[in-house]
């Protein structure tokens, strides 16, 4: 059983110019256990298969199916709620807007993880046991959202998807906004989360070092369709669509950078994420 | 970026300029005249230097300074500095029940029309449209019509009135937090619509609603205090600002202006005050929101 499948889906929004289609005959597969990247110039659709497959938009058109339960807009009930966020979580790509202000990142695990079922007194044990996989220490569950840097939120934010339990995380430019050291460290988190917790992502990022580095197949994506489809590897080294070579050759290649960061000389860029 | 360098000391002095804007004196010195009136409110019996209620047919429309009666007396010889400490509590009364009310109805209406949107949210802006409308003096009337004068039947009019104002803002804010990314989270984290809502969107928006509230307090005040002038609000012997209003017009006549001009600087004195704190928060919000 595949951990995510879609089949010939498209999406027109409701509200869209001109009735433009934001998907159109989109077909792609995750395998239990692998990671997919997701790649494509902005208002490709990316966002959009993340959404349907969160039940937040229906599709329009197409089959969705998460191991093996067919997904069609918003679940309706508890029951159909509590179920879907197990099949299927999200980390946002910006840490600074995913995190409820007011709420002690971890409060707002135990939250979750209470919704989930963990009692009471539990919870609180479990919310320290995430925040430290991910490299969180009490003081950080303590804190609001505004005293910890983008970091220590983003992997607060990856803690709290993670108490849900889900097989499958989709990460939607979830290292775009940080530091080029810490983005390494939360990759490397996310790799060994997949070793240790069977994980299956679907990672969309403009990033190619990311894609290399954590991917096993991609996608391409543009204006709503797929252009080409393969191993990561593959696909970074003989791209066949030229629009694939186009978005290769716009998209700086080597280490992570933070997005709005002046250039940096690659060897400046080496020592700074070695160093970390 | 050259053009940019400047000294970095003064980078450093005009970045915390723009941390912390200069404090407003008219909104601090509006703070310490409501915190001086709620301590009078408060602490009315042990202040007041005699009973408000204490008539004294001997010493009708005395002058402030005399002795005694530092505010001098009204129209029936009642210490006028008394009945108007014991009056900052009765006037406070009619607008908290008003602005309670009209809260809990302006909230679930606004909040409700957001969230649901589509046809709901449409009959409900039509309300809201419809109440709009309706004066707050006027709806206060119907409702002492109805239900006889006092305290609450103008409160209630005034609240249904008022409710609109809050129901128009918490349905603009809810559909801004509606878009944010935490409020998203707990929807694919399996929380439910309402739970959703309820525990993490009215929290957030809870501070601009309270500044509305304020600015909608003073405008209560005025309103109900008007009512008491006509007769139709606070009945005598109550102590009660525009009840004083209303007893003080044969003592005008007598030329006692001192009768009617304290409660009313006091009534203005207040409103100006709430008008300005309210008003300064919902500025900060606003400016904090558009960040
Ligand atoms: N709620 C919406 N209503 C109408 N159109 C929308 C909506 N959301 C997205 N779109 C449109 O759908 C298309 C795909 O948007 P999407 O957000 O999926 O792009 P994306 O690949 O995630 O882009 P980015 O890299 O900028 O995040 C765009 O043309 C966008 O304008
Ligand atoms: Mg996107």
């Amino acid at each position: 059983m595949k951990a995510i499948e879609l089949i010939g889906v498209s999406k027109v929004y409701p509200q869209a110019t001109g009735g433009r289609a934001a998907l159109d005959d989109v077909s792609l597969a995750v395998e239990q256990g692998a990671s997919l990247g997701l790649i494509g110039e902005s208002g490709s659709g990316k966002t959009t298969i993340a959404k349907i497959l969160l039940g937040l938009e229906p599709a329009s058109g197409g089959e969705v199916v998460i191991a093996g339960h067919r997904i069609d807009g918003r679940p309706r009930g508890r029951r159909a709620r509590i179920e879907h966020a197990r099949r299927i979580q999200i980390v946002f790509q910006d840490p600074y807007l995913s995190l409820n202000p007011r709420l002690a990142v971890g409060d707002a695990i135990e939250r979750t993880l209470r919704l989930h079922s963990v009692e009471r007194s539990g919870a609180r044990r479990r919310a320290l046991e995430l925040l430290a996989q991910v490299g969180l220490g009490e003081r950080e569950a303590d804190a609001l959202p505004g005293m910890l840097s983008g970091g220590q939120r983003q992997r607060a934010a990856i803690a709290r998807a993670l108490a849900v339990g889900p097989r499958v995380l989709i990460l939607d430019e979830a290292v775009a906004a940080l530091d080029v050291s810490v983005q390494a460290q939360v990759l490397n988190l996310f790799n060994d989360l997949r070793e240790a917790e069977g994980l299956s992502y679907l990672f969309i990022t403009h990033n190619l070092a990311v894609v290399q580095y954590v991917t096993d197949d991609a996608v391409v994506l543009r204006q709503g369709r797929v252009v080409e489809h393969g191993p990561t590897r593959e696909l970074l080294a003989r791209p066949t669509s030229p629009y694939t070579v186009e978005l290769l050759d716009s998209i700086p290649r080597g280490i992570p950078r933070r997005r709005h960061d002046p250039v940096v000389a690659p060897a400046a860029a080496l020592t700074e994420s070695t160093s970390s | 970026m050259a053009g940019l360098s400047m000294p970095s000391s003064l980078a450093a002095a005009s970045t915390g300029l723009r941390r912390r804007p200069r404090r407003n004196v008219s909104f601090d010195l509006s703070i310490g005249v409501l915190i001086a009136f709620a301590v009078a409110a408060i602490a009315a019996p042990l202040l007041a230097p005699h009973d408000p209620y204490s008539v004294d047919l001997g010493l009708t429309n005395a002058p402030p300074g005399t002795p005694g009666h530092p505010l001098g007396t009204d129209g029936s010889g009642r210490d006028l500095l008394s009945r108007l400490l014991f009056g900052a509590r009765t006037s406070v009364i009619g607008p908290t029940i008003a602005i309670t009310v009209s809260v809990v109805i302006g909230v679930t209406m606004g909040a409700a029309a957001a969230w649901c949107g589509g046809w709901i949210d449409a009959v409900l802006t039509r309300i809201t449209d419809f109440l709009f409308a309706f004066p707050g003096l006027l709806a206060a009337v119907f409702a002492v019509a109805l239900f006889g004068p006092g305290i609450v039947a103008p409160a209630v009019g005034i609240a249904i009135a008022y409710s609109p104002v809050i129901a128009r803002l918490t349905r603009s804010v809810v559909l801004g937090e509606q878009q944010k990314l935490y409020v998203v989270a707990d929807r694919t984290m399996g929380f439910s619509g309402a739970r959703t809502l309820v525990t993490t969107v009215l929290p957030n928006i809870a501070p601009i609603i309270v500044s509305q509230c304020i600015v909608s307090f003073g405008y209560a005040l005025v309103d109900l205090a008007a009512l008491s002038f006509l007769g139709l609000g606070v009945q005598a012997p109550e102590a009660d600002w525009g009840l004083m209003l209303n007893e003080s017009l044969p003592s005008l006549l007598l030329g006692a202006w001192w009768v009617m001009a304290f409660p009313a600087a006091c009534l203005v004195l207040v409103v100006v005050a709430i008008n300005t704190v309210g008003e300064g928060l919902l500025d900060r919000r606003g400016k904090k929101r558009k960040r």
